[in-house]
C-alpha cells in the first residue's frame, strides 16, 4: 500500500498542521482493517514523524508515527495513531459545541479559577472630596 | 473665539449590542502638529498623560480586512445643541486599527465657504501601532474649526485659545482604550447565551428597576417651644457660664427650680452646620440679651460627602467579590464593608443626615441607582454640665458605640471548581466602632479602601489555557486554543474508536 511520508512540528492538538513530504514508500499494514493504530512494516521510513496511507479502507488517512527505534536490516515497523483532528475537521467543525474556554472567545466577567493570582494584594485609597467639619461647633439644648 | 469644554459621558455600544458608559474630563494641551485633512491617521496633536482616563475596554481582535463600528453617545451641549451620536468604524489592519471616521458623521455639520465655522465636536483618529501596541487605541476628540482657503480645499482645525494661527492651547476630551486583547465588551454577548428561563409563559422578564432615592429631610422641627438648640461659640459658652454664676439671676429666674443649670439638658460638641437663625439663648423667663447666640431652626440636618467612582479596573471577574473587596471608612461609624458587586462599574454615593438633639447620625450609601445601605453612629463629642453628669457622659459613650464588627472573611464563590490562590484571602480591613467622643478623634472626611488582587497571567495564557467562555459556537467560527465543555458528534461519519478520541481530544483543548 503507498504511504505518503512526511515531517511535521505542528502542535498535536493542532487541527491543521503544517506537512512537509518527504517521500512515499510501499508498506506493508499489519492488522488489516484497524483504521485506529496500524502498524506500518517499511524500508528507509527517512526520519518521518507522520504519514498517510492510502487506498482501502484507509482512504487517505493522516497518522502520527510512534517514535521507533532504527530498521532491522533497514525494515521499519513503524506503529501509527489516528490523527482524528486532520482526518475529520471537515465534519467536526461544522458542529455546535458549548465551549468551556477559548483564546479570543471569552466572558471575562465568569470566574475564572484557573486563573494564577498573587498572595498579596494591592490597596486604592479614594477619599470622598467632602466631609464634616474640621473644627467642632457647640450646641447647648435648653428645655422649659 | 471661546472654546467649548465639558465633561462628556460617553456611552460606548459595542457590535453585539452591549454598552459601557464613561464620563470623560477634558483637558488642555499644546499643539504638536498640524491637522492635514487628507491624512485620516492624524498625528497626535497635544499630549496628555492622564491615568484616570484610561479605561479597559475590550475591543474585538479581528483579523485584517475586519471592520466594525461602535456607536459613541455623549452626553452635554454645545451652543444649546445636544451634542450629537457618533459611528466610529474600526478597520482592522495588519500592523494598526485605523480609526476611519464616519461618511454619515454629523461631526462636520454643514460647510462654510469663507467663513470659518465653530462646530461642536470632531474626533481624531490616533491609530495605534497594532503589533508593537496590540491593545490599545488612543481617541480624542474636541471642537473645530472649519474653513475653505484659497485653493478651494476644505481645511480644519481644532479651535484654540486666543489665534489659531498660534496654536496657542487646545482642549480635548480623551479616551484611551486599551484592549487586553479581549474581543467583546464587558458584558455577555446575548446571540452567544441562553440565560433565560426556558419557561417563557412563567417568566415575567420584569426588568423594571425603582430608583430609591434618599427622603427629603423632615420638615422643620425646631426653634422655640419647650424644648429648644442654641448654637454658641466658646465666647458665648462663658458668657452663659457667667451669667449662672451670678448672683442677679436668681433674683429673676422664676423659682421653680433650685439651679438654673436645671434648664440645660445637655452641650455637645458636633463638626455639622445646622440651620439657625439668630436669637439670644433663653432658659425658664431669663435671656441672656446680646449673646449673638443662634437658634437652630432645624434639628436634623445633611451632610453631602459627594461621590467616589469606582471603576472597572480589570474589566473582569476580577473587578467583583471575592477578587475585589471594598471597605468604607465612615466618620464617626467605622469601618464598614461594601457589597463591591453593586458598586463596581458605578459610583458610592455618601450622605449623612444628622440630629442635633441626639447627635444621632445616619449615612446613607448610594450607587447611581439609589439608596443601597445606610449605618448609623454618633456624632456628637458630649461635654459634662456639671460635675455629676461626667458618669453620664461616660454611660453615653458606651450606650452609643457601635458594636466592634469584625473584618469579613470572603467567602467562596458557589460554582468555581478551583480555588484561586489569593483571592480567597479576607479582607485586609476590619471593622471596627467609631461613635461619638472617639470618633471625634479621628478622620472627618469618609475614604474608600479598594483591595484589588495581583493577576500573574503568563504572556501566552490565551493560547495555552484559553478563557472563560461558556458559549455556543459552531467550531469553525473560533480561531485559536479551543476547549470544548459538551459537543454531539452524531453527524460525524466515523468509527466509534475515532469519535471518542475526537471528544477526547476536543475537551483536551484543540488549536483551530
Amino acid at each position: 500500500m503507498v504511504i505518503k511520508l512526511y515531517t511535521t512540528r505542528s502542535d498535536a492538538n493542532a487541527v491543521n498542521k503544517v506537512l512537509t513530504l518527504i517521500g512515499e514508500r510501499d508498506a506493508e499494514i499489519k492488522g488489516a482493517g484497524n483504521t485506529f493504530s496500524p502498524s506500518l512494516v517499511l524500508r528507509d521510513p527517512m526520519g518521518a514523524n507522520y504519514c498517510q496511507i492510502m487506498g482501502e479502507p484507509f482512504n487517505g488517512r493522516y497518522y502520527f508515527i510512534m517514535p521507533y527505534t532504527g530498521a532491522a536490516h533497514g525494515i521499519a515497523t513503524l506503529e501509527c495513531k489516528n490523527d482524528v483532528l486532520m482526518n475529520l475537521k471537515s465534519q467536526f467543525l461544522q458542529e455546535t459545541a458549548i465551549i468551556s474556554r477559548q483564546e479570543n472567545e471569552a466572558n471575562l466577567f465568569l470566574n475564572d479559577g484557573q486563573m494564577p493570582i498573587e498572595a498579596r494584594k494591592q490597596a486604592f485609597f479614594k477619599e470622598f472630596p467632602s466631609g464634616f467639619l474640621t473644627d467642632f461647633k457647640y450646641y447647648i439644648s435648653v428645655g422649659g | 473665539m471661546p472654546i467649548t469644554k465639558y465633561s462628556s459621558i460617553v456611552t460606548i455600544e459595542y457590535p453585539n449590542g452591549n454598552q459601557v458608559t464613561r464620563s470623560i474630563t477634558p483637558f488642555g494641551g499644546q499643539m504638536l502638529n498640524k491637522y492635514s485633512l487628507n491624512d485620516p491617521r492624524l498625528a497626535a496633536f497635544g499630549y496628555y498623560n492622564r491615568t484616570e482616563d484610561v479605561i479597559a475596554l475590550p475591543i474585538p481582535q479581528g483579523e485584517v480586512g475586519d471592520s466594525f463600528t461602535w456607536h459613541l453617545f455623549f452626553s452635554g451641549e454645545s451652543g444649546g445643541e445636544p451634542l450629537p451620536p457618533v459611528d466610529l468604524r474600526i478597520d482592522v489592519r495588519a500592523n494598526e486599527y485605523y480609526l476611519a471616521m464616519s461618511s454619515t458623521s454629523p461631526l462636520f455639520g454643514s460647510k462654510g465657504v469663507g467663513i470659518a465655522k465653530n462646530y461642536d465636536t470632531m474626533y481624531f483618529a490616533w491609530a495605534r501601532d497594532r503589533a508593537n501596541y496590540p491593545d490599545q487605541i488612543d481617541f480624542m476628540w474636541g471642537p473645530v474649526r472649519q474653513w475653505v482657503n484659497l485653493n478651494g480645499v476644505m481645511q480644519t482645525l481644532p479651535c484654540l485659545e486666543g489665534s489659531y494661527n498660534n496654536y496657542d492651547t487646545a482642549y480635548y476630551n480623551a479616551m484611551s482604550i486599551i484592549t487586553n486583547g479581549y474581543p467583546y465588551g464587558p458584558i455577555t454577548d446575548p446571540t452567544r447565551y441562553e440565560s433565560k428561563p426556558t419557561d417563557p409563559s412563567e417568566a415575567t422578564m420584569d426588568d423594571d428597576s425603582d430608583p430609591i432615592e434618599i427622603d427629603n429631610l423632615p420638615s422643620a422641627v425646631a426653634a422655640g417651644g419647650l424644648f429648644r438648640v442654641y448654637e454658641l461659640t466658646r465666647q458665648q459658652m462663658t458668657t452663659v457660664s457667667n451669667t449662672l454664676a451670678s448672683s442677679t439671676i436668681y433674683d429673676t429666674l422664676v423659682k421653680m427650680v433650685t439651679s438654673p443649670l436645671d434648664y440645660f439638658i445637655k452641650l455637645q460638641a458636633m463638626p455639622v452646620d445646622f440651620p439657625s437663625f439668630a436669637e439670644d439663648l433663653r432658659f425658664g423667663n431669663y435671656t441672656i440679651t446680646g449673646l449673638g447666640s443662634h437658634i437652630l431652626s432645624n434639628f436634623i440636618t445633611d451632610v453631602d460627602c459627594g461621590q467616589v467612582s469606582l471603576p472597572l479596573y480589570f474589566s473582569s471577574f476580577l473587578d467583583y467579590a471575592p477578587a475585589t473587596s471594598v471597605t468604607l471608612y465612615l466618620p464617626f461609624i467605622g469601618y464598614v464593608p461594601l457589597n463591591v458587586d453593586l458598586f463596581v462599574n458605578d459610583v458610592i454615593k455618601l450622605k449623612y443626615r444628622v440630629d442635633a438633639v441626639s447627635g444621632d447620625c445616619v449615612a446613607f450609601v448610594s450607587n447611581s441607582q439609589g439608596l443601597v445601605t445606610t449605618f448609623s453612629g454618633n456624632c456628637a463629642y458630649n461635654l459634662p454640665l456639671r460635675a455629676n453628669d461626667m458618669s453620664q457622659v461616660v454611660a453615653g459613650l458606651y450606650s452609643t458605640v457601635s458594636g466592634i464588627a469584625t473584618g469579613q472573611a470572603q467567602t467562596a464563590i458557589n460554582g468555581v471548581g478551583d480555588a484561586m490562590s489569593g483571592v480567597m484571602k479576607p479582607a485586609m480591613i476590619s471593622a471596627g466602632g467609631l461613635s461619638s467622643n472617639s470618633g471625634s478623634m479621628t478622620n472627618r472626611k469618609p475614604y474608600v479602601v479598594i483591595e484589588r488582587p495581583v493577576p500573574a497571567v503568563p504572556k501566552t495564557y490565551g493560547e495555552t489555557v484559553g478563557f472563560a467562555s461558556r458559549i455556543s459556537a459552531k467550531l469553525s467560527t473560533l480561531k485559536g486554543y479551543t476547549r470544548i465543555e459538551e459537543i454531539h458528534l452524531d453527524h460525524v461519519n466515523a468509527t466509534r474508536e475515532e469519535k471518542a478520541e475526537l471528544e477526547r481530544l476536543l475537551k483536551e483543548g484543540v488549536i483551530l
